[in-house]
């Protein structure tokens, strides 16, 4: 029963991103163009002021603990901080703030449009829900939460950096030398991947359940609630899954693929 | 049923619902009594019908002037400025003015003036058949004469086109003629 319900819900999922792709060229239109701006406006800016603090605090504590913990050179302390914050951290923190800052909002605007009855008279005026809303809300979650990425990483790594060259009493050319000595073009192409396939899919969790598509009509708390954490689930899954093909393993190397 | 001017008594809000939604074409059957008079009405307008909604049907992320000019840069993309002088047109024959509802936001509107956004918004599609939900309903006097210029409008501008007023209460419409007979309804 379990297994039919969770296959339904990824056949509903898969339906209306084959759906939303088929539909990108409404994008062209002024009033969906106009919707595509105002949530990514919604999306990006109001994740990216509260990024700048918690993404530069979180570099400078994964040298920190690199440095004196691990008692890592610098070398070493750079490559943990590709490892993490390029690779793991960086997708994943942003994907957890943009459903936690522009996420739950955008489910709930969506909810409350549903109950006031703005979702009907938008039908019944002939403006196709998957065109005015849906199109632009998941292109909008997507291209901004790659944004936001590569910010994070940028305040992530820039501060790390900083703060391992006063730690260590080694220069910043030094460290950025490090970087790029040991970054490669495939961990952009990794991030890349994951934070487009993040913000998909939370783009199109909070669409499903805040738009109630496919009978699932919730009031506008529980479709919050279940907007973020069926965000947070498929995302995690995502990674698990993404990490597993890649790298050929899972939950943090427990699981290995066949050699 | 020749008359251009048309009202419905529907008895409950899922029965206005699911005339709207026929009429409209959302949904493709319709069983009843009314299911052949709406299947004429709807094919004779050519399938183009507008919905005139009780609330206006306004998007509160929107302005009212943006509101306004929703459905016809969405169906029609390249007419908007057009659409914004006719639009301009039908305010400035209703007594309006644009200034009320530019940069304001539907939220801060009062029923009547959603009403009036929502005719607007309607009549800018041109439509063959415009549906007047409730339109009259909960409104004072002043604001029903109101109500009654845009239909009068309406009417002068697009004399061979129907309007079809929907209402739970059976309100004193005598230009408007019954769809069906009012037994059929009840």
């Amino acid at each position: 029963m379990a297994a039919a319900v969770a296959y339904a819900g990824v056949k509903g999922y898969g339906g209306l991103l084959w759906d939303v792709l088929g539909r990108l060229s409404v994008l062209k239109r002024d009033p969906v163009r106009d919707v595509l701006v105002r949530q990514m406006r919604t999306a990006g800016m109001a994740t990216l002021s509260a990024m700048v603090v918690r993404a530069a605090g979180i570099g400078t504590l994964i040298i920190a603990y690199t440095t004196y913990v691990l008692a890592a050179d610098s070398a070493f302390a750079v490559r943990i901080l590709i490892w993490a914050v390029l690779r793991e951290i960086g997708p994943l923190f942003a994907v957890i703030m943009l459903v936690m800052r522009s996420g739950t909002a955008m489910a709930a605007e969506f909810a409350l449009m549903r109950e006031r009855g703005e979702l009907q008279a938008l039908r019944l005026s002939g403006i196709s829900l998957l065109d005015y809303i849906i199109v632009p809300t998941i292109v909008a979650m997507t291209v901004s939460n790659l944004a936001i990425t590569v910010y994070f990483q940028f305040l992530a790594v820039g501060g790390g950096i900083l703060v391992s060259a006063l730690l260590m009493e080694v220069s910043i050319a030094e460290l950025v030398e490090h970087f790029f000595a040991l970054a490669s073009v495939w961990d952009l192409v990794y991030t890349v991947i994951k934070s487009l396939a993040f913000g998909l899919l939370v783009g199109l969790v909070i669409c499903i359940h805040g738009l109630g598509i496919g009978g699932r009509q919730t009031t506008m708390p529980e479709a919050v609630s279940r907007a973020v954490m069926q965000s947070i689930v498929a995302v995690l899954l995502f990674n698990a899954v993404f990490a597993y093909l890649v790298f050929g393993v899972l939950f943090f190397g427990i699981v290995k693929a066949p050699a | 049923m020749k008359a251009m001017r048309l009202r419905l008594t529907v008895p409950t809000r899922p029965a206005r619902d699911a005339v709207l939604a026929f009429l409209t074409g959302l949904e493709p059957n319709f069983s009843g009594p009314l299911a052949d008079a709406l299947t004429e009405l709807r094919d004779s307008s050519g399938n183009n019908v507008a919905i005139a909604f009780e609330d206006g049907g306004l998007l509160q992320s929107l302005d009212t002037w943006a509101n306004t000019m929703l459905p016809v840069a969405y169906h029609a993309a390249g007419e908007r400025h057009a659409a914004e002088r006719r639009a301009r047109g039908i305010l400035a024959a209703l007594g309006r003015r644009p200034e009320e509802f530019i940069g304001r936001p539907a939220s801060a509107l009062s029923l009547y003036e959603r009403r009036l956004a929502g005719f607007v918004r309607a009549m800018l599609v041109e439509p063959g058949l415009l549906v007047l939900d409730r339109l009259f309903e909960e409104l004072g006097r002043d604001e029903r004469q109101g109500i009654a210029a845009c239909i009068e409008l309406f009417g002068r501008r697009y004399p061979l086109r129907r309007m079809l007023y929907l209402g739970f209460s059976d309100v004193r419409l005598p230009d408007f003629a019954p769809l069906v007979p009012e037994e059929v309804v009840s």
